[in-house]
């Protein structure tokens, strides 16, 4: 009864709105205050950027199975949604764990946590932007193709422009440090899709194998 | 992983198909498929099936149809290039004329001797191309030698002069395509001058080609293979002089080619931006048949409405375009069977009537084809389309469509005279259904501009409506207030 009474909604609308709206807006403004904010003042949290997440997630796949006719890039009933979302989430994780490797290594001074909320506040403007597109896409005809191009490429720019500057306030670098840090967390990204591909085939060799021997004894045996 | 789930998917598919096809497998071929969006290889119905297999027993008077090697047809005749003769033929395929001798101008008795590339003209005077003689013959209508013409006039070349195919436009020059000559198809005048190459190929070569070229060494470039331009396997003019070729190779992107007077390619792309190429999901056929690779293009026929068929070595496939690069439905195939085909070398459309003539080189055999009731319609839809009859076209594009609910080059243009009609929601129902966006999105506009004509007066209205309340309600507030402060105060 007790705990009941102890969720208050109001409280906790206030925090959605505090969390969800008010600190990434505040971080468009000012990137690189907000960013050493989530550094050194605990302010953002994780929860809000797991909600960015799965709202990415969402949005790639309401991409290809609710953008207008007019828009449509890939069939949606060649869509595989498991895909799409395992598509969104990985790159995501993929650029974390590239990213933190890569900062361990150069001593940058950000935890995989705080790169994590660099990245899913980074693509704040760009979730809006592709709901804005997906809503557009079912009014615009081809002509105005182009409000829609402007669209996802302004996402495009904002993510990778507060990217940078997230990156760079939470490791501590300076510019030129950030550069070479993304240049080195591409070639990171690289090397791991590389050593996943590798293991993956090494895995289903293994199986191929297994199952092969496994006949083999079935058919001398039984 | 995505690729692994296709590779997968493209087992499964292949395996099904597999288990498919001996049940479905028609009478007449084994090509029955039509292109669709977003995938190649929709079933389609027959469209042509097999009115009649000539051999040599079948032609009084011809021993055999040994080395056939290409056909021309005339409003009248039927002309057949053979190892020792080149036969005239009508259109039932009785004998006219056996021309299996000439007279050069000594007066010597000259066998024709492996004749290939055959022209007629609309007087009547017939074209032999001869590569082992090294010559083009002409003769007239009584098949009397007029020329003899050898290696055009001031053309350098180093290799032997071996003319192996000809067309000739209506001011007389011709244009050939000789075996080893990469430079282009030779323009020749009507008295033996060389003019020029024309529609010459280019070669692509890749950055990394050349840097790997730049720094071998000669003795590595000596083994080397040469890059080479593509030859041209296949030409024929169009009554407007335009001539469409082939190109037997995988690595050129657009092997069909229409060129224009001036030797450029004009082929339009089809709506999807594709070029015209035969197959190009053969990634996929290579796991169901054993043949791989693309198409390799040997023949190509065009008939007076734009329509043009190619005809494809690698799978023994024949397809047919419209005039805007839509392939139209696709027949034959490989096998001993009629409708199959052993080593087809040559295709032409038969007059009006829009049957086909193959003339198979292994089989020895001429096979006639007349189209199916599925064929007929669309070839129907086309002529009447060209004509500019497009209400009863679209009447024979329906038609198509009930035989064939994958037909999407039916859908597209029945949407698009749906739109043109002025029927926009529901040439937008059917343009979805192909993805055709361009006109889609035209039918779109229209649709919007009714839905906002219809709505956005009274929206306005609610928005001044509620504007003016909210002002109104305002203003009665301040009022009050204000009232209650003087009353205060």
């Amino acid at each position: 009864m007790q705990k009941a009474s102890s969720f208050d909604l109001k409280k906790w609308l206030d925090r959605v709105v505090e969390e969800g709206i008010r600190f990434p807006l505040y971080m468009m403004g000012k990137p690189f205050k907000a960013f050493s904010d989530i550094k050194y003042e605990g302010r953002g949290s994780v929860p809000a950027c797991v909600v960015f997440m799965l709202m990415l997630m969402l949005l790639s796949i309401m991409r290809q199975s609710y953008t207008g006719a007019v828009f449509v890039e890939v069939e949606p009933r060649y869509m595989n949604i498991w895909m799409v979302m395992m598509g969104a989430l990985a790159q995501t994780v993929l650029l974390v764990a590239a990213n933190w490797s890569v900062s361990v290594l150069t001593n940058g001074s950000g935890s995989a946590r705080e790169i994590f909320m660099v990245a899913m506040y980074a693509q704040y403007p760009y979730i809006w932007l592709s709901a804005l597109y997906l809503a557009l896409s079912h009014v615009l005809s081809l002509n105005e193709a182009a409000l829609l191009n402007f669209c996802l490429a302004l996402g495009l720019v904002c993510t990778l422009f507060y990217g940078f500057i997230g990156l760079v306030s939470v490791h501590g670098f300076g510019f030129f440090q950030g550069i070479a840090s993304v240049v080195l967390t591409i070639i990171a990204l690289v090397i791991i899709i590389f050593i996943i591909l590798l293991l993956v085939m090494m895995v289903s060799e293994l199986g191929a194998f297994l199952s092969t021997v496994w006949e083999e004894i079935v058919l001398h045996y039984f | 992983m995505r690729e692994k789930m296709k590779k997968c998917l493209f087992y499964v598919l292949a395996g099904l198909m597999m288990l498919a096809t001996p049940l479905t497998v028609s009478a007449e071929g084994t090509a029955n498929y039509c292109f669709g969006s977003g995938g190649p290889y929709r079933k389609a119905p027959v469209a042509y099936e097999v009115e009649k297999v000539y051999h040599a027993v079948d032609l009084e008077g011809v021993e055999n149809l040994n080395e056939l090697e290409s056909m021309f047809v005339t409003e009248d005749s039927i002309y057949v290039a053979t190892l020792n003769a080149v036969l005239v033929l009508d259109y039932d395929f009785k004998v006219k004329h056996i021309l299996s001798e000439y007279e050069d101008e000594n007066g010597n008795t000259v066998k024709i001797n492996a004749p290939q590339g055959l022209f007629v003209t609309d007087e009547g005077e017939l074209y032999v191309c001869e590569p082992n003689a090294g010559h083009v013959l002409i003769f007239d209508r009584n098949y009397k030698l007029l020329h003899n013409y050898g290696q055009p006039e001031g053309l350098d070349i180093s290799v032997a002069y071996k003319p192996s195919q000809i067309v000739v436009d209506s001011l007389d020059r011709m244009y050939i395509i000789a075996s080893g000559i990469y430079e282009g198809i030779l323009e020749v005048n009507s008295d033996n001058k060389f003019q020029r190459y024309f529609g010459s190929t280019t070669v692509s070569i890749s950055p990394l080609e050349v840097f790997f070229r730049m720094i071998a060494t000669e003795e590595q470039l000596s083994k080397q293979a040469l890059i080479l331009p593509t030859e041209y396997s296949s030409m024929t003019i169009n009554e407007k002089g335009f001539i469409y070729t082939t190109i037997r190779s995988s690595e050129v992107e657009n092997p069909i080619r229409l060129l224009n007077v001036n030797g450029k390619d004009i082929m339009p792309e089809d709506w999807q931006g594709e070029h015209p190429m035969g197959d190009w999901g053969y990634a996929i056929a290579q796991r169901v048949t054993s043949e791989s690779g693309p198409s390799n293009l040997s023949y190509i026929d065009c008939n007076e409405y734009g329509m043009y068929m190619v005809l494809d070595r690698t799978r023994n496939r024949i397809f047919t375009y419209d005039g805007a690069s839509n392939v139209l439905f696709v027949f034959g195939g490989s096998g001993d069977k009629d409708g199959c085909f052993r080593n087809p070398v040559s295709v032409r459309w038969l007059g009006d009537s829009s049957r086909v003539l193959v003339a198979d080189k292994l089989a020895q055999s001429i096979t006639v084809m007349k189209p199916t009731n599925y064929a007929g319609a669309i070839i129907e839809a086309v002529r009447l389309e060209t004509e500019g009859d497009r209400e009863n076209a679209v009447v024979e594009w329906q038609k198509a469509l009930e035989m064939n609910s994958n037909c999407s080059v039916a859908k597209d243009a029945i949407g698009r005279e749906l739109y043109w009609e002025g029927r926009y929601k529901e040439s937008q129902e059917i343009l979805g259904q192909i993805y055709r966006t361009d006109y889609y999105s035209m039918a779109f506009e229209k649709t919007r501009e009714e839905i906002v004509r219809a709505y956005a007066p009274g929206a306005v209205a609610v928005l001044v409506v509620l504007i003016v309340a909210v002002k109104a309600v305002r203003h009665v507030r301040k009022g009050r207030k204000g009232g209650d402060a003087y009353a205060k105060g």
